[in-house]
Parts: structure tokens; sequence; C-alpha cells
């Protein structure tokens, strides 16, 4: 009979998630996202790698040349800040990696928010890794039999994600406002 | 006394009405844009769905509307959490 795994993320109480991540998971996951880390803080300095440039899109939709301007007006303004939330998210998971217990790492919401982004930022980068630039990239790469590291890695995050949604959806309200 | 002065380019700016469009990607899962709009605008599960649901199939979708500085801050929080948005003017 085969051992069924327990859900790799699951809410504990009102107020905290378990994680389950085993050592060595947990060990790959956090030296892929102090590589990410290492990305943004280039990005930071001036020196982007172009597989993270999707994390800083352009904020406006450049059909005049106006809305260039205010593009870059607006990323002289706030580029820093989304490149200091993207880093401080990174922190707040790193940290809880160091508090985990044996194959469990206790959350709380904004913790497992952390997490969140900060797969879901590894996600979009190792997109850019592996060519995924549309649909029909996209669909190659789900259906790639010699699967390389990044995209098992692309894969799994997408897995991950999956339950992290499922789980962080039951803290919404019910009820929402309208357009 | 003399009257206040008024900033008519300010104030036209504040008044024109922009709108936030969230444009589809391949790699951002259909859930976590459904989870994110909920999260980030309060819509409920079918309304956000909705727009998910015309991200995927037509490309775009308007998710909020407003100033110049309310629709800045909402691509903001939708680039914090790695979904391509964009504002434009609304026409």
């Amino acid at each position: 009979m085969a051992l069924r795994r327990k859900p790799p993320v699951e809410r504990r109480d009102h107020e905290t998630w378990i994680v389950r991540l085993e050592p060595d998971e947990r060990e790959v996951l956090a030296t892929i996202i102090g590589q990410l880390d290492a990305l943004i803080d280039d990005a930071q300095h001036g020196t982007e790698s172009g597989i993270v440039s999707r994390l800083f899109p352009p904020a406006f939709t450049h059909h005049e040349a106006e809305h260039e301007e205010l593009d870059a007006e607006y990323q002289r303004l706030m580029r820093e800040e989304l490149i200091a939330s993207r880093r401080t998210s990174i922190t707040t998971v790193m940290t809880t990696f160091d508090s985990a217990k044996g194959g469990s790492i206790v959350m709380n919401q904004g913790e497992l928010t952390s997490l969140l982004q900060t797969l879901n930022a590894l996600r979009v980068t190792l997109a850019s890794v592996l060519g995924i630039i549309d649909d029909d990239s996209a669909s190659i790469a789900d259906d790639q039999s010699d699967a390389s590291p990044e995209h098992h890695l692309y894969m799994w995050s997408g897995w991950m994600l999956e339950w992290i949604v499922s789980s962080l959806t039951e803290t919404l309200p019910q009820e929402g406002g309208t357009l | 006394m003399t009257a206040p002065e008024i900033d008519v380019a300010s104030n036209v700016e504040h008044e024109r009405e922009w709108i936030v469009i969230v444009w589809n990607d391949p790699v951002n899962l259909m859930s976590y844009v459904t989870y994110v709009l909920q999260k980030l605008f309060g819509y409920s599960t079918e309304k956000a769905t909705e727009l998910m649901l015309a991200v995927h199939h037509e490309g775009r979708a308007n998710v909020a509307s407003g100033n110049r500085e309310q629709c800045e801050m909402h691509v903001f929080r939708l680039h914090e959490h790695g979904l391509w948005a964009t504002l434009e003017e609304a026409r």
C-alpha cells in the first residue's frame, strides 16, 4: 500500500499554516532563491540581467509618446520600491526556512504570502530562462519529457503555488465588490 | 486678501480617468490570477474568475479604474504579485 503524503501546505488554525518541505528540498530552494535575490540585487545596482526583466514590467501602456515619458517617471519613483518589496519577501522566506523543524515550517499569513510572491517571482524568472514567452511555448514546456532541472523547478513551483493559493483563498471574504 | 490660486493643470490631471489592465501571460496560473484579483480588489470569486477568463481568452481585462495616482498604486501592487499590468487613459 502506498503511503499518502500530507499536503505541502495546510492551515493549522486561524492564524498559522504548516508548509511541509523536507530539509533537502528546502536546501535546494534556498539556494535558488538566493540566486534570485542576487539577480534582483544586480537590478538594483543597474546591472540587470535580462532574465529578471519580467519582474519589472512597464507600468504604462505605450500607445503614445506621453505614456513613455510617464513610464520613465514612474520607474524612477517606483522601481526601487518594487525591488525592495521583492527582497523583503525573499528575506522573510529565508528567515522562515531557518526556523524549520524537520520537514515542517510554521508560517503566519504574511510569511505565507511572502512565499507565494517569491515562488511566483522565481517561476516568472525560470520562464525567461526556459524561453516561455507565449501560450505555444508554455504548452511545449508542459509536454517536455527530457526536462532540465530548471524545467522541473518551474513545474514544481506551479504545483506549490496551487497549494498556497488554495489555502490562502480560504482567508478571503466570501462577498466581494464589483467593478 | 488675495484669491487662492487654482492649479488648473493639476485639477484636469486629477479628473482624467485611467484604467488598469491585466494582460495575458503564459506563466501565471489561472487560480493565482483569480486569487490576486480577489485579494487586491475585493472581487467575488465569480467576478475575479470572469476577469481572469477575459485575460486568458481575450488577452487583456480592465480590472480597475480611477485617477492616475490610484491606478499607479494598483499597477504597483499587481507588479508586486508578478502580474503583467499597465495603466492607460480611459477612452
